[in-house]
């Protein structure tokens, strides 16, 4: 079950193919890739400010 | 890691106010109407001796740290700037920092075309478009300096942004404010419609002494009631237009990381370098008072001293203020997600930057409904 992020790297472990969400197989796929890779937060995506224009 | 940088001072993004004026007039700005006035006293561009005093910083910090940054060029509105001054930085930023270091636009999209894009194209800079939603949600606040709404020359903008021969890597996505009087399907809808490749949520400036628009009091969740109705509508939509703060949200939830100013634990090195040169304090510090986002000690970009400044104590002090300090943070459960939200939404004269957000509530209640929802979803798969 959902709760903090510590405890469910831990327990979840979903295999994309079989999730039907289209929001969570793509997230969890993503979290797959991040960690095989090594990707880290600062690099995962070009705009992460909080400030319109 | 480089020998000047130690991860208390490593930067994640130096957003850079390319112009200190805006073509239009949004009501909410933090810039010009939350009563900070120092863009009056800015030069209208960035000069070209700040330019490559600035370029030649961002170079040593590119050495010094092994940690890549992303350039943000903001403003005011930086397409204002017009076609030579953008190529002559880009360039200038590009001799420096190769195409590994993101470089991105965040424009009204009112002054973008072909023109323009060609440039960003040509340096690899990506286009982010402000935009609040359907034009009836749109004009009641992003309105040009006539009071008109804005929204029929933002969508001309984007139709340009969507048809350029570039526009897989140019088009970065959307960036909306939210006004919680609206619907959040319509709003997500219509997102959809415009064929972004992603849309980012905004709450209103605001904190505990002006509290934002369409918040009734603290306690109360309008906010957060307008998020949970959008995940419903998110995660029920087969072909979903992601969504970064839900997905950041999730993510930490699934176990990942945030990549988000003003979520999750993870500290965010921000740098703005003003249109003078001047390093300030991140930039919507203003919508607090007058001044917050200066740091005591002025230093320029120009004084060729960037890597001095972020070892110094005042740095520091700075980047640890997005650390939360109130008990009731410290003991929630939720802290690991929320990280005490943006640092902005906890100010008040009294405790200055340590209460909670000032969107506590409408975090909350939006994270148990979040958490609800996951759970719902994840039961089919234990």
């Amino acid at each position: 079950m959902v709760n903090n992020a510590k405890e469910n790297a831990k327990s979840i472990c979903i295999d994309p193919t079989k999730m039907d969400n289209s929001v969570l197989k793509r997230l969890i796929e993503e979290i797959d890739f991040e960690r095989q890779n090594q990707v880290n937060s600062y690099n995962r995506t070009h705009n992460r400010h909080n400030r319109g224009r | 890691m480089g020998d000047n940088i130690t991860y208390h001072s490593e930067i994640d993004t130096v957003l850079i106010k390319v112009a200190s004026r805006c073509n239009i007039d949004c009501s909410y700005c933090y810039v010009y109407h939350m009563g900070d006035d120092n863009w009056s006293r800015l030069s209208k561009f960035m000069s070209d001796e700040t330019i490559e005093a600035m370029c030649h910083q961002l170079g040593q910090l590119s050495v010094a740290q092994d940690k890549i940054f992303s350039i943000v060029l903001h403003g005011g509105e930086p397409f204002l700037m017009g076609v030579p001054r953008l190529r002559k930085l880009l360039s200038k930023l590009r001799q420096i920092l190769s195409e590994d270091y993101p470089i991105s636009i965040q424009t009204n999209g009112i002054l973008i075309s072909n023109e323009i894009l060609d440039v960003c194209a040509d340096y690899q800079a990506s286009v982010a478009v402000s935009i609040d939603g359907p034009k009836d949600i749109h004009d009641k606040v992003r309105v040009g300096h006539n009071s008109e709404g804005t929204f029929d020359a933002v969508i001309k903008g984007i139709a340009v942004l969507k048809q350029h021969s570039e526009t897989n890597f140019l088009n970065a996505g959307l960036l909306a404010v939210i006004d919680p009087t609206s619907n959040p399907s319509t709003v997500y809808h219509f997102f959809k419609s415009l064929g972004a490749p992603s849309v980012d949520f905004l709450y209103k400036d605001g904190n505990w002494d002006r509290l934002p628009d369409g918040k009734k009091s603290i306690f109360s969740v309008e906010y957060g009631k307008w998020m949970k109705e959008l995940l419903n509508v998110y995660l029920n939509d087969a072909d979903p237009i992601p969504i970064r703060i839900i997905d950041d949200m999730i993510k930490v939830l699934l176990g990942g990381i945030s990549s988000k100013e003003g979520l999750g634990l993870t500290d965010f090195g921000i740098i703005i370098i003003d249109t003078d040169g001047t390093i300030m304090k991140n930039d919507t510090l203003k919508s607090s008072y007058n001044g917050a986002d200066k740091f005591n000690h002025s230093v320029n970009i120009k004084d060729k001293n960037l890597l001095g400044f972020l070892s110094s104590v005042e740095f520091r002090c700075y980047r640890e203020m997005q650390r939360p300090k109130n008990t009731n943070c410290l003991s929630c459960t939720n802290l690991n997600l929320c990280g005490g939200g943006m640092i902005l939404h906890r100010w008040n004269i009294e405790n200055q930057f340590e209460n909670p957000s000032v969107y506590c509530s409408d975090q909350m209640y939006f994270i148990e409904n979040m958490k609800s929802s996951l759970n719902a979803i994840l039961k089919n798969y234990e």
